[in-house]
């Protein structure tokens, strides 16, 4: 438009001067008037020659130079996926950058010709899925595989083909593989979370940052790694069907969780549903004898038996076709510390109706026993609760049936019940339970320290007396609860066991607290055909003392076996 | 044509010649600035894979296969083997070699910054 109007206005003023040129005679003025005109009309012919000559110059050529050729890298917006680690930084789950292979079917020229060529490649798809893809010559965009080495991409590029390209990607890699599965889990091939920590954090875990970004855990490969290897060799030695352990620190960091069958997170085609079910979170399960922790400590908060207080288990309780009987029971009156020394259904069960359902369910739901475990992980399974919380309920419950919990929940309410009372919240997430938030008074801290002394007489003459360790104090308490298969617990011969033991050092002042279960353990000759809890995970659990303490404990030991209050109650046979 | 004019089209030639040189100054800092931004990330995804190998290489079942290979002579430290401070002091020392012990563990917890 300028230019037009540019020309139009130079050919009137070239048509008027030549016009005026014509009618008069005096030229000379005629010529100065001109040749000024003439001069303005070439000077913006110049300038706007040089205008086009210089834009065509920066477009071919300046523009040419400046441009970076690192089409790869060269992104305005980076989006990664940032590191997971582990308490001491180790690395656990990260991203490496890999390339893709896609085909745009509108440019390839010979379709045959590629499929036939690529399919020859190692891990590319075969010849007649790769033709099928490149059949609607309207698309502009078919993956044909992902995350290939940069060995195979140079074939395919080798081959030369039109059409075939490459795009940048990542790939997560699980350095540890099956070690952490059920914690971190895993991530489907765009890298979005599919369970665990990668699910939970799906979103946070996507960074648009360049530079790298890791989530810390509370996690430590080095406890994980020994925990892992003595949980698979129990349940090689007792024949069991699966096992789960939480290591938790008592301000609630999560050390260690381990759930058995597990998964391999970097090859998650192979894995089966089972090996995928998180045991300790997902899994809510009758937790047997582990419940008379809580049930002593509701007594004794509650006010309504004393460590003094006796309980008659010399008959079982018959409850109309059912009765509650005892495990080696000793068939006489029962303190209430013998009861729990000893672990007996019956005292445990009269303890229980002293305080009565309502308190029961008042403590319970305190507990958290009555939710989902609360953790940062998806897979949180809800606890089995009855419909009708009856005098028989509150006296099953007492000993561990009639309410099914996840081993975490019942570890969290057993952990505060010993952390002077004070309410824990588990976590994964490092430096999380750090930040100051009310905390709950769950029981007195009087109570707390008599459960821990409880909780040390049986390693020290109960039924978890083979978790015992040399040169710390280790206080716990041993569960074997039936599984229920279908809608019975079945035949004498024929029951499923659940077999827990749940503990922690040092005992004065508890710093660290374990849960460890088998799934079904059998008897050995080594237990002398019993395959009860004293006799698999107890050992167990003392092998996993022995490996972890040397790495945790920082030597506060104070031997004050003799200071024992609670022995004073126990009428031990020798 | 009067000087007006002139001048006017002389400041629009030195204005476009300074517009036209910020306008390459920036396209050039720009370019260098995601120059450098992948490099950077190029130099970070290099570190994930050294850091994924060192890793692997850390892994504890790989590395007591080599303790249990290549240090036969040591074993694992054991609950035994470790006391704390107090426990050290009230052992059945004599008191000269005691209160030397104790004037070196001391001395030890005051250079690690320990009371």
């Amino acid at each position: 438009m300028l230019l037009q109007e540019f020309f139009k206005n130079f050919f009137k003023a070239f048509s008027e001067g030549f016009a005026l040129w014509r009618k008069s005679e005096d030229h000379s003025a005629l010529m100065s008037k001109l040749r000024i005109r003439m001069i303005f009309s070439g000077v913006c012919g110049g300038i706007l020659f040089f205008c086009i000559s210089y834009r065509l110059t920066d477009i071919m050529v300046i523009n040419q130079l400046l441009h970076t050729h690192n089409f790869i890298y060269a992104k305005d917006e980076i989006i990664k996926k940032a590191d997971i680690v582990d308490r001491n930084g180790e690395l656990l789950a990260t991203s490496l950058s890999t390339a893709s292979c896609y085909i745009d079917p509108s440019v390839v020229i010979d379709p045959e010709e590629t499929a036939l060529k690529l399919s020859k490649i190692t891990g590319f798809p075969d010849y007649n899925h790769i033709k099928q893809k490149l059949k609607d010559k309207n698309k502009h965009f078919v993956w044909i595989t992902r995350h290939v080495t940069p060995q195979i991409q140079e074939k395919v590029f080798d081959l030369g083909l039109p059409g075939v390209q490459f795009q940048r990607d990542y790939k997560r890699i699980y350095i540890h593989g099956n070690l952490f599965s059920h914690v971190i889990g895993c991530s489907d091939i765009d890298g979005n979370g599919v369970c665990g920590l990668e699910k939970q954090y799906t979103n946070e875990l996507f960074v648009k940052d360049i530079l790298p970004k890791k989530l810390v855990t509370t996690l430590d490969l080095r406890i994980q790694s020994i925990i892992y290897e003595e949980l698979n060799s129990a349940i090689e030695k007792f024949n069991a069907e699966g096992g789960n352990v939480i290591l938790m620190s008592v301000d609630g960091e999560v050390l260690a969780m381990v759930s058995l069958p597990d998964f391999d997170p970097n090859n998650l085609k192979s894995s089966s549903s089972d090996a995928m079910f998180n045991r300790n979170t997902l899994g809510a399960f009758e937790q047997g004898s582990i419940l008379k922790i809580l049930n002593t400590a509701i007594a004794l908060d509650s006010g309504s038996a004393t460590l003094a207080s006796k309980f008659d288990a010399s008959d079982p309780i018959k409850i109309g076709r059912f009765s509650i009987k005892d495990f080696k029971g000793k068939n006489r009156p029962l303190t209430l510390a013998e009861a729990f020394v000893f672990s007996s259904n019956i005292a445990s069960a009269k303890i229980a109706q002293n305080f009565g359902s309502k308190i029961q369910k008042k403590y319970m739901e305190k507990f958290g026993m009555l939710g989902k475990p609360k953790i940062e992980l998806p897979e949180l399974g809800h606890s089995i609760v009855p419909i009708n919380w009856t005098e028989t309920t509150c006296m099953t419950v007492s000993y561990g049936y009639g309410l099914a919990v996840t081993p975490l929940q019942l570890l969290t309410a057993v952990t505060s019940v010993i952390n002077d009372g004070v309410e824990i919240t588990p976590t994964l997430i490092y430096a999380k339970s750090r930040q100051s938030s009310q905390k709950l008074q769950l029981v007195s801290s009087e109570t707390s320290a008599i459960i821990r002394d409880l909780m040390r007489a049986v390693v020290c003459f109960g039924t978890g007396k083979k978790a015992a360790v040399d040169g710390v104090e280790i206080f716990g308490k041993t569960g074997t609860a039936y599984k229920m298969t279908g809608k019975n617990y079945g035949s004498d011969g024929n029951r499923k066991r659940i077999t827990t033991f749940l503990g922690g050092f040092p005992k004065n002042k508890p710093e660290y607290m374990l849960l460890i279960s088998l799934d079904n353990p059998k008897s050995t000759p080594e237990t002398f055909g019993y395959a009860t809890a004293g006799w698999n995970i107890a050992p167990t659990a003392k092998n996993v003392f022995n490996r972890i303490v040397p790495i945790l404990y920082n030597g506060k030991n104070n031997h004050s076996d003799s200071e024992l209050k609670v022995v004073k109650y126990l009428k031990l046979d020798k | 044509m009067n000087k007006g004019t002139i001048l006017s089209l002389a400041a629009l030639l030195v204005i476009g010649i300074i517009v036209s040189r910020v306008k390459y100054e920036v396209i050039f800092l720009k370019n260098k600035l995601k120059d450098i931004n992948s490099k950077i990330e190029k130099y970070s995804d290099d570190l994930k894979v050294y850091n994924a190998e060192w890793g692997y290489l850390n892994n504890p079942k790989r590395l007591k296969t080599l303790c249990e290979k290549y240090l036969k002579h040591l074993q694992p430290t054991t609950n035994k083997q470790i006391l704390d401070y107090q426990t050290i002091l009230n052992n059945d020392l004599s008191p000269n070699r005691n209160n030397a012990f104790k004037d070196y563990i001391d001395e030890a917890m005051q250079t690690l910054g320990g009371n």
